[in-house]
């Protein structure tokens, strides 16, 4: 389950994407998704992709989990090329995945059950996974009995029980209200602190961008190219107070300006492609 | 006793004095609508008869006829369910099938099988089969592709997934399926039963009614009445206690 422990896991990035580029459609009528891509992240790095949206940053994101395959390029983990989804690889979605018809206890457990963790064990770490995240006191609840951020924090929960090297997170939040988000954010900062795991972040919301990542790739409208990649310099340990600081401001405003002509040109592409449609 | 016992006890007692009133009024021709002390002296008349045997045979029918039905139903609506294009070309001819009246299969049945058990049997085997292969289908689409990819990054086998995500995911609409075979493959045996048989309760049916004892006609359908909802509320029930009521998607939210 954990990466393989051989020489090359130790020392190879967690993840390399290599010219990676994809297109959806036949022969006859190929639209392309993603550009020419290139992105390194380093173990325990926090990297969040944003863009307009519809710009194929979740594409990327998918290429990257093994979901979708027919791209070109090369994808590595921990030095070994990727074919399907990579058992170091673990994805929190958008959409509610949590399984209704388990319990957040069972939910939890579920991957290990599948790899055939045996009872005790698998039930010692989701127990540890649930006081990670706050839930233990919901542990026998079915997910129709929580709230859509509890349920988010059950499939967080029920990813990390699996110790992935590399979380994916494609906009985790973006289903939920304002507040609910803000609440996610701070306990996500607070895990990364604690657990310095390595997370690719899709979002378009820069304030979280900022306040959650090591580095932002700001991406291009579809097909989607790194635009520009910001370090974010804000000191760690960090908390939500780091919005209030004059530092973060700035950055946000810097990664708007980097996306304000992109997010203006993926308008004017949904525009076209709608007035098409009527036509 | 809630208010909604207490209307349904009270609908019943309604019914019956309704009947009672018909029966005095002297509506229709005599033992059209038997009084209620008739058809209690009926009552007994039917169980001193061979009526438990009839019983089991029916029983004895329908459990195999719909238990084939079911079986046949789930296995091959999850085969077909997986797998789009066979799907495509068999979903559409089960649709068309179903509609058809089972009953009109029958002399089929007779023919190649016998006057006896198994042709209700095969009865009860059809009418199951239809409701559970096609509720089985339609339940592929209670599966969310999310819960397919989540399953996919917690690292599971095709296998795996057929067991822990579309089953579980399908289970419900599934279950709707299975109560319902069940009901439309009672309906098949004792109809078949009352078509061409010398055994079974839809048999006594046609017997008392050929021999103009109405009242124990009448007692005998009362007894399949019963046993039809008995059947239901058990389902319920089960389905309560399996979880598979509503469905998953309904809001058992509780206020935290």
């Amino acid at each position: 389950m954990n990466a393989p422990t051989d020489g090359a896991a130790g020392t190879a990035p967690a993840l390399v994407i290599a010219d990676v580029s994809k297109s959806f459609g036949d022969q006859t009528r190929r639209v392309p998704a993603l550009g020419k891509v290139s992105l390194t992240v380093a173990r325990g790095e926090f990297v969040s992709l944003i863009g307009p949206s519809g710009c194929g940053k979740s594409t990327l994101i998918n290429i990257v989990a093994g979901l979708i395959d027919g791209y070109e390029g090369r994808v590595t983990v921990s030095g070994a090329p990727l074919d399907g989804p990579h058992p170091s690889i673990g994805m929190v979605f958008q959409d509610d995945s949590t399984f209704p018809w388990l319990s957040t206890l069972q939910n939890v457990e579920f991957g290990m059950r599948m790899a055939g963790v045996n009872a005790t064990e698998r039930r010692e770490r989701a127990m540890e996974m649930l006081d990670l995240i706050g839930l233990r006191s919901f542990a026998d609840r079915y997910p129709a009995q929580l709230s859509g951020g509890m349920r988010q924090r059950v499939a967080l929960a029920r990813a990390l029980a699996m110790r992935p090297e590399i979380l994916l997170m494609d906009e985790p939040f973006a289903a939920l209200d304002e507040q609910t988000r803000m609440v996610l954010g701070e306990e996500l900062l607070r895990l990364q602190e604690e657990l310095q795991q390595t997370v690719v972040f899709v979002t378009h919301n820069l304030g979280e961008a900022v306040q959650l990542s090591d580095r932002v790739v700001a991406m291009t409208a579809r097909p989607a190219s790194i635009k520009a990649i910001l370090e974010v310099d804000l000191p760690r340990p960090r908390d939500s107070s780091i919005v209030s600081s004059d530092r973060y401001g700035e950055l946000v405003a810097h990664l708007w300006s980097l996306l304000r002509e992109e997010a203006i040109t993926a308008f004017n592409q949904r525009d076209a492609a709608q007035a098409g449609a009527v036509r | 006793m809630t208010t909604v016992v207490r209307i349904r006890v009270l609908s019943v007692l309604a019914v019956a004095l309704l009947w009672e009133l018909l029966a005095l009024s002297g509506a229709g021709a005599d033992d059209f609508f038997p009084h209620l002390w008739t058809l209690a002296a009926a009552f007994g008349d039917v169980l001193t008869s061979d009526f438990a045997g009839d019983v089991g045979v029916t029983l004895f029918q329908l459990f195999w006829g719909a238990s084939i039905g079911i079986v046949v139903g789930l296995v091959l609506g999850l085969l077909l369910a997986t797998r789009p294009l066979v799907r495509e070309i068999v979903e559409p001819l089960l649709v068309y099938l179903s509609t058809v009246p089972k009953i009109v299969l029958y002399p089929v049945f007779l023919l190649f099988l016998s006057v006896g058990t198994e042709s209700k049997i095969a009865m009860a085997a059809f009418g199951a089969f239809f409701p559970v292969v096609l509720h089985t289908l339609g339940a592929v689409s209670d599966v969310r592709p999310v819960w397919l990819n989540a399953a996919r990054l917690l690292h599971t086998s095709g296998g795996q997934r057929m067991r822990h995500v579309y089953i579980p995911a399908m289970a419900p609409t599934m279950f709707a399926g299975v109560r319902l075979g069940i009901a439309t493959s009672i309906i098949g045996t004792v109809m078949a039963e009352s078509k061409a048989a010398d055994e079974g309760v839809g048999y006594r049916v046609i017997f008392y009614y050929s021999q103009y004892q109405i009242p124990q006609m009448y007692v005998v359908l009362l007894l399949v009445f019963v046993f039809s909802v008995l059947v239901a509320v058990g389902l319920d029930r089960l389905g309560r206690v399996l979880r598979l009521g509503g469905g998953h998607r309904t809001d058992r939210e509780i206020s935290l």
